[in-house]
């Protein structure tokens, strides 16, 4: 009896050190980066409106409008918009919502398993083993945690954090004297050198794979596969850093 | 003994006089060799191309050393000398040593020109070559080398053989190369692209490299940029050539005669110098891989001759109103993609326009009948299937959303002037079916009345998100923290508390089984005690396995040594009874309860 109240505590304390712990996660709202989205698309800054639209999908990927808005603006640049079966599901099921609910039925129906089994299968009385409870159980557990995988996968956040877009910054004085303030495209060049031969050249807006970062230089992949250089400062990263 | 001293001094008189005849037949011989100085000359070749070299060698035979001058005086010709070499030969015993001293021929004209005696002195005498005839004829009749399979790399100033090691720098300059245009019409229309080849050509004896693409152009012609060269070695009049040929487009932008500019280019060509006297040059050309040891850069300019064309205005007559100035023969095709899709959702309507002509110029054909959708400009991009860009497929992709039900996409329309037929022409596609889905009645009337079209898809909005028009703002805020749960300290942590929760439970269970399972030996025996009193009550054991069973207990009581065997000796005497004899033995139901009564009484003695 001492030992389970030892438990008891324990796990109360568990929980209670993870719920207070200081919160350090960063908030956004996706209304707010599609109606930013919006009010750059109105301007013209398609580019800036792609990238406050992929944004809005990552906190939300069933923000609907925002998915309409992004495929529009995106034919616009001349871009196709990236679709996979991760965001086609995500768009239709909530990704924290199924991890939230997986994971309360695959740990219920956990706790049950080992109760029943052994107390019902490994039971020494002279009663009819309950094999029938035992997997009706089992499957609950099975299905419960590979909802919540589900959830993890299709969650846009999990590969925002290596997304970054092709975002140049503007060059004002260009701007101002009605000059171009910024190429159309950036080359992906085959060593970080200007120099480099350039293995593609890279609409603005694209969305790219950040493989890893060199100071000054940027190794990336895009949507077709390609991996290359890039220069740092023309990236911009999809969850926006602080 | 006298005699064999006589004998050995006889024959020590007979080799002396053996040796001082050989060296008498060989001072003979030396002055005689001595007396039989002489010197010749040869050419290379006695007919030779204007431009080209030939090498002149003075024998001086005789001696080991001779004076010879480093220049030779001759009308069209510049004679050097470039060094020498010394040969000792022996034919039956008698040897002889020459010097050759060789020079390097250039002519400077054409003709049959003569190289004068040329005048040596050695061993103390004046000597005197024959004069020599050398035919120098002009560009056309020239023998020319084998060409060879291999091309130099353009822009390498190593000479591409090894005549151009015998070369010297007087070489005539106005052989090393020309130039020339080739345009395929001299008559063409104001704002036709005209695709241009122009050749420079440059004696493959000698390295060059370009200083920068052609100069081509001039007041109202319209080129692009050169191509990269493409490079081949070309006979051209019985000479070798390496050839640069350089293409592009270019197009007029008034009417009237044309006098096309010449074309030029700045080259550098490497020149080879005379190795200086007394250096090995087949010494320096090995350790150099086969390039001369010795060039000199010389920058010149290729031109090639200026072009009379004819440029003809467009005709006002027949001429398209949508006509945009697209000068060539072209195809239209049209495809939509996808031909399925729900209300407000893109799609892409691509007109491929293939042929050739001015694809650089041209403008993506009218839409008609785009009544319904909005359409955006149209994105381009252009295929080249030639080397000048001018044949290919030029694809422009126009995306559109319905505004409405509809049903086809908008047909295209688009005019251009061929110059053959000398016409306009208009190619049409029509409209192309395609399927809207999730057409709802109250979605038209919103999406024509706003800039915004299409409505949000009902199913896919969650219950959360309020349901908005595409293109409004969205009213209310929801926070979402940026981490997925993988990443947050609250998921994890609940994540790990169930899993050790659930260790918890098993450990405890397992442990709980293992107390049951694996208990003292004492609590084992009660336990079997336990076991067989219950099992003795069951009514239907026969009397031999009551006793049976009735003893074992006995057996277990009595070995704690608690009670007396006598208590117990009914019973253990019963069932000694019926295993060792032969009697029936019954057991009624009072018996049974009696014997049951004794046994409990003693185990609650133990």
């Amino acid at each position: 009896m001492k030992l389970k109240i030892y438990f008891l505590l324990t796990l109360l304390g568990v929980l209670q050190f993870a719920w207070s712990a200081p919160q350090q996660t960063l908030i956004g709202s996706p209304e707010e980066y599609y109606n930013e989205a919006l009010a750059e698309k109105e301007q013209g800054n398609l580019p800036e409106a792609s990238l406050s639209l992929r944004r809005a999908l990552v906190l939300d990927p069933t923000l609907a409008v925002a998915r309409q808005q992004l495929k529009e603006v995106l034919s616009k640049m001349g871009l196709s918009m990236e679709s996979s079966w991760q965001q086609k599901l995500a768009s239709r099921y909530a990704p924290e919502k199924l991890t939230l609910m997986g994971t309360i039925i695959g740990w219920s129906a956990t706790l049950a398993l080992v109760v029943v089994f052994f107390l019902q299968i490994l039971s020494s009385a002279k009663k009819p083993k309950q094999w029938g409870l035992f997997f009706f159980v089992l499957i609950f557990c099975l299905v419960g945690h590979a909802i919540s995988v589900l959830g993890v996968m299709i969650d846009p956040r999990l590969r925002a954090r290596y997304e970054v877009v092709l975002l140049p910054k503007r060059d004002t004085r260009a701007a101002l004297e009605h000059r171009s303030d910024r190429p159309a495209t950036i080359p992906l060049r085959s060593t970080p050198a200007d120099a480099a031969s350039t293995i593609a050249q890279l609409p603005i807006g694209s969305c790219l794979i950040l493989l890893s970062q060199h100071g000054a230089w940027s190794y990336v992949r895009t949507a077709a596969g390609q991996e290359g250089w890039i220069a740092s400062s023309s990236l911009e990263f999809l969850i926006p850093r602080k | 003994m006298f005699a064999s001293i006589n004998a050995f001094l006889g024959k020590l008189f007979f080799r002396k006089r053996l040796l001082l005849l050989i060296t008498w037949l060989l001072a003979c011989h030396c002055l005689a060799s001595a007396s039989s100085v002489n010197a010749t000359a040869t050419l290379s070749r006695n007919r030779v191309a204007a431009g080209d070299v030939v090498q002149l060698d003075v024998k001086v035979t005789g001696a080991q050393q001779a004076d010879v001058p480093p220049e030779v005086a001759a009308e069209g010709l510049q004679i050097k000398l470039t060094g020498q070499s010394s040969e000792v030969q022996m034919i039956n015993f008698n040897v002889s040593s020459s010097v050759i001293y060789s020079y390097i021929v250039v002519p400077l004209k054409t003709g049959n020109l003569i190289i004068p005696p040329i005048t040596v002195r050695a061993e103390g005498q004046m000597l005197k070559t024959a004069p020599l005839s050398l035919a120098v004829i002009g560009t056309g009749t020239a023998p020319s080398n084998a060409p060879s399979p291999t091309l130099p790399q353009m822009g390498s100033l190593a000479p591409s053989s090894g005549i151009t090691s015998q070369r010297s720098s007087n070489v005539d300059r106005d052989h090393l190369g020309f130039a020339e245009i080739i345009i395929p019409k001299k008559k063409f229309y104001v704002g036709e692209v005209v695709p241009v080849e122009i050749r420079f050509f440059v004696d493959a004896h000698y390295g060059f490299s370009t200083m920068g693409p052609p100069n081509f152009g001039g007041e109202g012609i319209l080129t692009d940029r050169f191509k990269d060269p493409e490079q081949s070695r070309e006979e051209h009049n019985g000479f070798i050539y390496n050839v640069a040929t350089f293409r592009t487009l270019f197009s007029v932008i008034k009417p009237g005669i044309l006098d096309l500019p010449p074309a030029t280019l700045d080259i550098a060509v490497a020149i080879p110098e005379s190795t200086p006297a007394g250096m090995d040059a087949d010494l320096f050309s090995r350790l150099l891989g086969g390039r001369s040891p010795f060039v000199r850069e010389h920058k010149m300019t290729l031109k090639t001759s200026a072009t009379h064309c004819e440029v003809m205005p467009l005709p006002a007559e027949g001429r398209p109103v949508d006509f945009s100035g697209a000068i060539g023969e072209f195809k239209l095709e049209g495809a939509v993609a996808p031909q399925k899709v729900a209300l407000g959702d893109p799609v892409v309507l691509s007109l491929k326009l293939s042929g050739k002509g001015n694809f650089q110029a041209l403008k993506g054909p009218l839409l008609t009948e785009a009544q319904g959708w909005r359409t955006y400009p149209p994105a381009d991009h252009f295929e080249a299937t030639d080397i000048f860009g001018w044949k290919g497929t030029k694809t422009f992709e126009t995306t559109m959303i319905a505004q409405q039900p509809v049903t086809a996409t908008p047909g295209s329309s688009f005019s251009y002037f061929d110059p053959v037929g000398t016409k306009y022409v208009t190619l049409t596609t029509k409209p192309l079916p395609i399927e809207i889905t999730g057409m709802t009645p109250t979605s038209t009337p919103a999406a024509a009345t706003t800039p915004a079209v299409g409505m949000a898809k009902p199913s896919a909005a969650p219950a959360a998100t309020p349901i908005a028009m595409n293109g409004e703002r969205l009213k209310g805020e929801t926070q979402h923290s940026w981490k997925d749960p993988l990443h947050r300290k609250k998921w994890v942590l609940t994540w790990l508390a169930c899993f050790f929760t659930t260790l918890t439970l098993i450990g405890f269970f397992a442990w709980r089984a293992y107390a049951q399972r694996a208990r003292s030996p004492r609590d084992q025996e009660q336990a079997r005690l336990a076991a067989l009193i219950a099992a003795l009550e069951q009514e239907e054991l026969s009397a031999n396995e009551f006793y049976e069973k009735a003893a074992m207990v006995a057996e277990l009581i009595l070995k704690h040594g608690t009670t007396e065997k006598a208590d117990l000796e009914e019973i253990l005497r019963r069932h000694d009874e019926i295993q060792y004899g032969a009697r029936v033995t019954f057991l009624t139901a009072t018996e049974k309860k009696r014997l049951m009564e004794q046994l409990k009484k003693q185990m609650a003695t133990k």
